[in-house]
């Protein structure tokens, strides 16, 4: 039983915080090498890595797509996608698509003479299952170790972990004042019902004994 | 537009909800709050009457006006988002 506990509260949690490392902002120090726009099918589950078209007589399941190559201060390619969230979840009400790409461009810049950008993202690049992070926007900084402080996830990360506990402590204070009196009544019902049975048990063989004589 | 009207909708249901039980939850505070002073200052006459004003002068106080900021901040939240996403 207590495996099964810690299996569903680890399983539970375990999705719950890789839900918020996809959907919450991070930040990358990058050079950006070229921009590209290619064709999408999306007609299979991996569509939830995708934005949703906010037209809905749009909801093909092939679609173009813009992407941003570029590379990180270590030398590690990585893609972005770019795509509109709009009014859709995660929440980040990106609307610029098309300027976010003209900044894009304006940012190429080759190896010789990096011109090094912040690019504010979220979600996974996976290569087996050809997801990519959607940028949300690009900012240039002086160089590749000049990383923005996340100030944002601190404040909610903070703020969430406040929310829990406060629920946690308040749902313990509720299960020891209301539920745990409950439960301890009706085991000391069972205790007193056997005590009960047994000792009319007990009368019950002292008669038969005497019967017996 | 479509989901623009579901967000709108959503938020107004969470929203309503939210600020219903924070209403309630706040007044009724009130209400027990002004029990508790009649009981500790021994105060005399018509008891009922005196909750009732109390809880009169609270449906005007600043307290009840400020519940509304359960609507202002996610609003206020999301156009800020809006505005440094897409124009800053």
């Amino acid at each position: 039983m207590a495996y099964i506990k810690w299996g569903f509260l680890i399983t539970v949690w375990s999705v719950f915080a890789a839900f918020l490392h996809y959907t919450l902002p991070q930040y990358d120090v990058v050079r950006i090498v070229s921009t590209y726009e290619e064709r999408q099918e999306l007609d299979n589950w991996k569509r939830i890595f995708w934005s949703t078209p906010d037209n809905p007589t749009q909801a093909a399941i092939t679609r173009d797509v813009q992407f941003i190559q570029s590379f990180r201060a270590n030398g590690d390619a990585i893609v972005y996608r770019n795509e509109d969230t709009g009014w859709h979840w995660p929440p980040y009400f990106k609307f610029d698509t098309a300027n976010l790409y003209t900044e894009a461009n304006d940012a190429i810049s080759t190896k010789d003479d990096p011109e090094w950008v912040v690019v504010l993202h979220y979600g996974w690049r996976s290569v087996f299952l050809s997801t990519f992070p959607n940028a949300i926007s690009i900012t240039p900084v002086s160089g590749p170790d000049d990383k923005p402080l996340n100030w944002f996830n601190f404040i909610f990360l903070t703020l969430l972990a406040a929310l829990f506990w406060a629920i946690y402590v308040r749902w313990r204070r509720f299960r020891r004042d209301r539920i745990d009196p409950v439960l301890e009544d009706v085991e000391d019902g069972f205790y007193a019902a056997g005590d009960a049975i047994s000792e009319r048990r007990g009368r019950l063989r002292r008669w038969f004994s005497s019967l017996k004589g | 537009m479509f989901a623009f009207l579901r967000l709108v909708l959503l938020l107004l249901i969470i929203l309503t909800l939210i600020y219903g039980g924070v209403s309630l939850y706040s007044r009724e505070r009130r209400r027990a709050k002004l029990k508790q002073h009649w009981a500790v200052k021994g105060l005399t006459g018509d008891r009922q009457s005196f909750i009732q004003r109390g809880l009169k002068q609270y449906d005007h106080s600043l307290r009840r006006r400020l519940i509304l900021l359960v609507y202002i901040l996610p609003l206020s939240a999301i156009a800020l988002v809006i505005y440094v996403v897409n124009f800053s």
